[in-house]
């Protein structure tokens, strides 16, 4: 990378402790050491299944919670070392769209004052003409129509139009994007996706874009970053991990995605791996995945592989990564 | 198509609400031949699910109301039956699968007494009849230690496991006809992958049909023989899977798999269908799809199209189609 990071995560592991003071429960390592960097008008996205971590990251990222130990560095400054003010004035460019546009839209206000808190924090005052300029952007024309009334009157994608409008109010340079199409139709998901990509077109914004469903990544993202079980077990630039992935599981997650082409589903080599994911407060010894992994040898259980570049922009995370077959799901 | 084992015919459905009547379902017909999987596939709201509750005589009423239509099952239409009659047919002779498997199954009863109730009401057999029977259940939905798992509760059970658990219960009086509604939707695509395995093999060992209720056409690629697409309460399109995906014949078909993003390519220009599904109080005089079709002509606006069958396997309803 040529350029300075927008955001760098340097081995952040976040841990929660759950029960009381005598609770014999064990902690939940919810993320373990996991580091990577966005470009400027990059899409990385987070991939991965329930429990593996990646919504933890986001949260950390915002400032939602804080990481156990680790730093999160966003353009240039580590948000928690700053002071109050100059954090403020940095997270005006740090925005978060969420999964459910019902919960992330307050229920009693209008799209006007949803849309105008932004530049009233910031201390401008004359919003009115850019709470309509922003409507406009995100494709609710004529916006006149749409300013005075309330989240409750639109459907799940207009909702997530809004919430799109407020995080692009304040010239964002990055912007979590957690499950953001997960609840939305087909149909819907596309005209949504579609304004995102063509919204980073235009303003070279960067997206941590996390998300299970692999079809949506690869055409979203340009970079991949595979999670289990709170640790990175491999990442690379997209077409790479999608023609060439390398750890066994992002190849069995591959292989588990169905395609919408019959006569593929039926050709395509399946890797159906055993058992469910363990759960993150008893992880595995060894490497996470020794448990479910259909290569796995001795060793595996025994030590935990390190994130090793196999190229210099494709690091790996498995002992055996050379004996996983990189072709298995096509 | 195989001999047909349930035939909906002209099946209406209305949700009579506060703002007005809503036409859930509108004039639905879809047969299912014995050993076949058949998908039902829409968007929310396209009547898919309600379509199956009113197979299964489940409607909530009020608000709910069938309003015609007849659903043969081998012989009988099933919209005759008393409410014991059907409850005989309910769990006995079709079984079925819901989305979330924690508000089906009871949290304060264990797996064996779950299942056996199931056993209890339909057939007849001993206490220790039933706990064999139990045990070979999850056995072949494939639960590890399955003398272990019946006395455990749903709580102490994977979203996997108790998919599994659903699925046994689903078979355990050996019903010709499953339901699936959604059945893999709240689960991780690996876990997916591993019941939707487990659903095709169980179902051709039975020599049971599958009626497989999605919004996933990915879903349906992998599993469907037969599919019956819906749009605002109707069926838009029917057709063999890999004619659907091939050559798909109606307009919102063809831009629901355009707009479909792939694990297995790229697309750098994304496309999207425009618009959004109509308002069923208020049901269009013409084609319900007709605002976001780029086919559209004069009489879409004016009249709904009717089916056009292509072949005993296939139909359309558009009245510009591809053919």
């Amino acid at each position: 990378m040529t350029t300075a990071p927008i955001l760098s995560v340097e081995s952040l592991t976040k841990t929660y402790r759950s029960g009381g003071l005598f609770s014999t429960t064990p902690p939940v390592q919810a993320v373990a050491g996991v580091s990577f960097d966005i470009a400027p008008g990059e899409t990385l996205a987070l991939v991965g299944e329930s429990g593996c971590g990646k919504s933890t990251i986001g949260r950390v990222i915002m400032n939602l919670t804080d990481p156990t130990s680790g730093h999160v560095v966003f353009d240039g400054s580590d948000l928690a070392t700053l002071d109050a003010k100059a954090a403020l004035e940095t997270k005006t460019h740090l925005q978060m769209i969420f999964q459910d546009p019902f919960g992330s839209l307050n229920p009693r206000k209008t799209v006007r004052q949803i849309l105008s808190q932004p530049f009233r924090v910031a201390g401008i005052s004359n919003w009115e003409p850019r709470v309509l300029d922003l409507l406009r952007v995100v494709g609710m024309t004529p916006p006149e129509r749409f300013v005075n009334r309330m989240p409750h009157e639109f459907s799940g994608g207009q909702r997530q139009r809004i919430a799109i409008a407020r995080a692009f109010a304040l010239q964002p340079k990055l912007i979590v994007a957690d499950e953001c199409v997960s609840a939305l139709d087909v149909s819907v998901r596309a005209q949504i996706l579609k304004l995102m990509k063509r919204l980073q077109q235009e303003t070279q914004v960067s997206y941590l874009f996390i998300s299970h469903d692999l079809g949506v990544v690869r055409s979203m993202a340009h970079r991949v970053a595979v999670m289990y079980l709170g640790r990175l077990v491999e990442i690379g630039p997209v077409e790479q991990i999608f023609n060439a992935p390398a750890h066994p599981y992002t190849q069995a997650l591959l292989s588990a995605s169905p395609v919408p082409d019959p006569e593929r589903e039926r050709t395509k080599r399946r890797i159906i791996l055993r058992g469910d994911i363990p759960s993150p407060s008893r992880p595995p010894s060894g490497c996470r995945f020794h448990t479910r992994c259909p290569i796995a040898r001795p060793l595996c259980s025994e030590r935990e592989p390190i994130l090793e570049a196999r190229s210099a922009d494709h690091p790996v995370a498995c002992h055996f990564s050379d004996l996983a077959k990189a072709d298995a799901w096509t | 198509m195989a001999e047909a084992l349930l035939v909906v015919e002209g099946l209406n459905t209305v949700l009579n609400t506060s703002e007005g009547t809503v036409r859930a379902v509108t004039d639905v017909s879809v047969e299912i031949g014995k050993g076949e999987i058949v998908g039902i596939v829409g968007e929310s709201g396209c009547g898919k699910s309600m379509t199956v509750m009113s197979i299964m005589g489940l409607v909530p009423s009020p608000p709910g109301e069938v309003t015609g239509g007849r659903v043969m099952f081998d012989g009988t239409d099933l919209r005759t039956l008393s409410g014991a009659e059907m409850q005989k047919t309910r769990g006995r002779r079709i079984g079925m699968i819901f989305q979330d498997p924690m508000t089906f199954l009871n949290p304060v009863l264990t797996i064996e007494s779950q299942i056996s109730e199931m056993l209890r009401h339909h057939l007849n057999l001993t206490k220790a009849e039933r706990r064999e029977r139990v045990i070979d259940l999850l056995r072949r939905v494939r639960i590890p230690d399955p003398a272990r798992v019946v006395a455990s509760y749903p709580h102490q059970l994977s979203g996997g496991m108790r998919q599994r658990i659903l699925i046994a219960t689903a078979i355990s009086c050996d019903p010709e006809l499953i339901i699936a509604d959604e059945p893999t939707t709240a689960l991780d695509v690996t876990v997916q992958a591993q019941i939707l395995e487990l659903l095709k093999e169980i179902i051709h060992d039975m020599g049971s049909s599958l009626l497989l209720i999605t919004h996933d056409l990915g879903v349906v690629a992998e599993t469907c023989d037969r599919v019956y697409v819906m749009y605002a309460g109707k069926v838009v399109e029917e057709a063999p899977v890999d004619e659907l995906f091939r050559t798909p014949k109606h307009p919102y078909t063809q831009g629901l798999l355009a707009s479909i993003l792939r694990a297995d390519e790229r697309r750098d220009e994304l496309y999207a269908l425009d618009g959004t599904v109509p308002n069923l109080v208020d049901v269009p005089v013409g084609c319900a799809f007709v605002d976001r079709c780029a086919k559209a002509t004069a009489i879409c606006e004016t009249a709904g199209p009717g089916w056009t069958r292509n072949s005993d396997v296939s139909g359309v309803a558009c009245w510009n189609y591809e053919t």
